[in-house]
């Protein structure tokens, strides 16, 4: 017996008959074979089935390794490109949010009232009479809710013709924190102070989870018109982070102290932070 | 798969490895010898997965072996690769590497064949006296083996002796016959 074609009948009639007794005979004076049935003869787990693996192992070592390796890097390039496209398809997203976030007010369309265009703040587009402005500013106020779009993408953004000339009154925090800022003399404040109000929005600060979980920080700033109820009314989003965002800092303002009326119609800019620093432990 | 005809010899295959380096050839010819040297390393090793690594292992080697070395006959040459792997594996885990061959040594090369001398039928007479002048168990396991084409383990289902004594007998009992032929005259 040259190979090991015999080995395997040998295995199979488990070393009785007279093949067998032959292999053994013949193993007297070859070593290599002696030595081998003295392995195998003694092997625990079925050695044919483990042979036939080692044949295809072998196989597999030298065989169509070209193809083999083809198919293989088809399928990872294939993988590649669609951790690629997703990659991008999140980077672009998070890209458009942060465009948005800087200098685009908001405001909803109504059926009453006309889409204002979307606008940089440093172009100066002369974009609606005085009129529009109130019949915006009366519609938003009108709205018992701040009613906005539920979607999450971007909409188109306006923003009125804005007084520059912002005197800062009071109530002046560090940078990042709570503040008011009114034109010229002294405009409305939150009723019980700048710091009490600050501590309001601490408290009840609901960070917006998409917001938290994609990292976005910064502030929003709301522009409103204090009624002579002293609540706010015609609230608009001047520098908004994200939708959730918005909400919520409106939903601060409405839910918050009275302000003082002073029967002004000017603006009055409130800023509200939203930084992971400042998120309540609750 | 190119398809290599069954009746190549070992060296033709290992030429035309050695002329088109094309490692398939070389498979096609380690396939053939891959249960024996499995067995080979399933004694050395014991378990079953180091002995596949050892099969896995020696055929790397092998891939260059073959080029650099001159190779007459392929099997004996084979034999002593796989052993040399297995000894050296053992030794670098310190252990002392079974060497069968020193406890009971096994006489591979020796000319006395028991078949040829059946045939003649005189020497087989001489042969028969022979065995009857053995020690018993040497003289049960030699006659059930040769005369009686027992394999070890019928033989020691039918006598209780380990598949150790059995090898130890019947190759103390060769070479007592051989002694006991010599001293007869029958053989040189």
């Amino acid at each position: 017996m040259k190979y090991g074609e015999d080995l395997a009948e040998y295995l199979r009639s488990k070393q009785r008959g007279k093949a067998a007794n032959s292999l053994e005979r013949e193993a007297l004076s070859d070593p290599f074979l002696y030595e081998a049935l003295e392995g195998l003869g003694e092997a625990k787990e079925d050695p044919l089935k483990i042979i036939e693996n080692l044949s295809k192992r072998v196989e597999y070592r030298v065989y169509p390794r070209k193809k083999r390796i083809i198919r293989l890097s088809a399928g990872i390039a294939a993988i590649f490109l669609v951790f690629i496209t997703l990659g991008l398809f999140f980077w672009e997203k998070e890209s458009r949010e942060k465009v948005m976030s800087t200098q685009y007010a908001a405001v909803e369309k109504r059926d009453t009232v006309n889409i204002l265009h979307l606008a940089r703040r440093d172009r100066k587009q002369d974009l609606k009479t005085e009129a529009v402005e109130d019949a915006v500013v009366q519609t938003l106020s009108d709205s018992s809710e701040a009613d906005l779009p539920e979607k999450d993408t971007a909409k188109p953004n306006a923003e009125l013709k804005f007084r520059k000339q912002l005197a800062r009154v009071g109530g002046v925090k560090e940078k990042g924190g709570v503040r008011v800022e009114n034109k010229g003399k002294i405009g409305p404040m939150p009723v019980g102070g700048i710091e009490a109000f600050e501590r309001y929005v601490q408290d009840s600060l609901i960070y917006p989870e998409d917001a938290k979980r994609a990292g976005l920080e910064g502030e929003i700033k709301l522009s409103f018109v204090v009624n002579r109820y002293g609540r706010p009314s015609g609230i608009r989003v001047v520098q908004w982070i994200t939708n959730s965002c918005n909400r919520e800092a409106i939903r601060l303002l409405e839910n918050g102290p009275r302000w003082t009326y002073t029967g002004t119609t000017d603006s009055t800019i409130l800023f509200i932070p939203f930084y992971f620093d400042s998120i309540p432990q609750r | 798969m190119k398809a290599v005809p069954g009746n190549i010899s070992d060296e033709e295959l290992l030429a035309h490895y050695r002329e088109s380096h094309k490692s398939e050839q070389l498979a096609e010819l380690y396939k053939r010898y891959i249960p024996l040297v499995y067995g080979v390393a399933l004694k050395y090793f014991k378990y079953s997965e180091d002995a596949q690594d050892a099969v896995m292992d020696i055929f790397e080697e092998l891939l260059t072996k073959v080029q650099v070395n001159d190779i007459r006959l392929f099997r004996p040459w084979l034999y002593v690769c796989v052993r040399n792997y297995c000894l050296m594996k053992l030794r670098k885990r310190s252990l002392n590497p079974i060497l069968t061959l020193d406890e009971n040594f096994m006489e591979f090369c020796d000319d006395f064949n028991l078949e040829d001398i059946r045939e003649e039928d005189q020497k087989e007479k001489v042969l028969l006296k022979c065995i009857e002048s053995l020690p018993e168990k040497q003289r049960i396991s030699i006659y059930r083996f040769f005369m009686e084409d027992r394999s070890y383990k019928e033989i020691e289902e039918a006598t209780g002796f380990s598949l150790k004594m059995i090898k130890s007998f019947i190759q103390n009992g060769k070479r007592n016959l051989k002694l006991c032929m010599q001293k007869k005259g029958v053989i040189a």
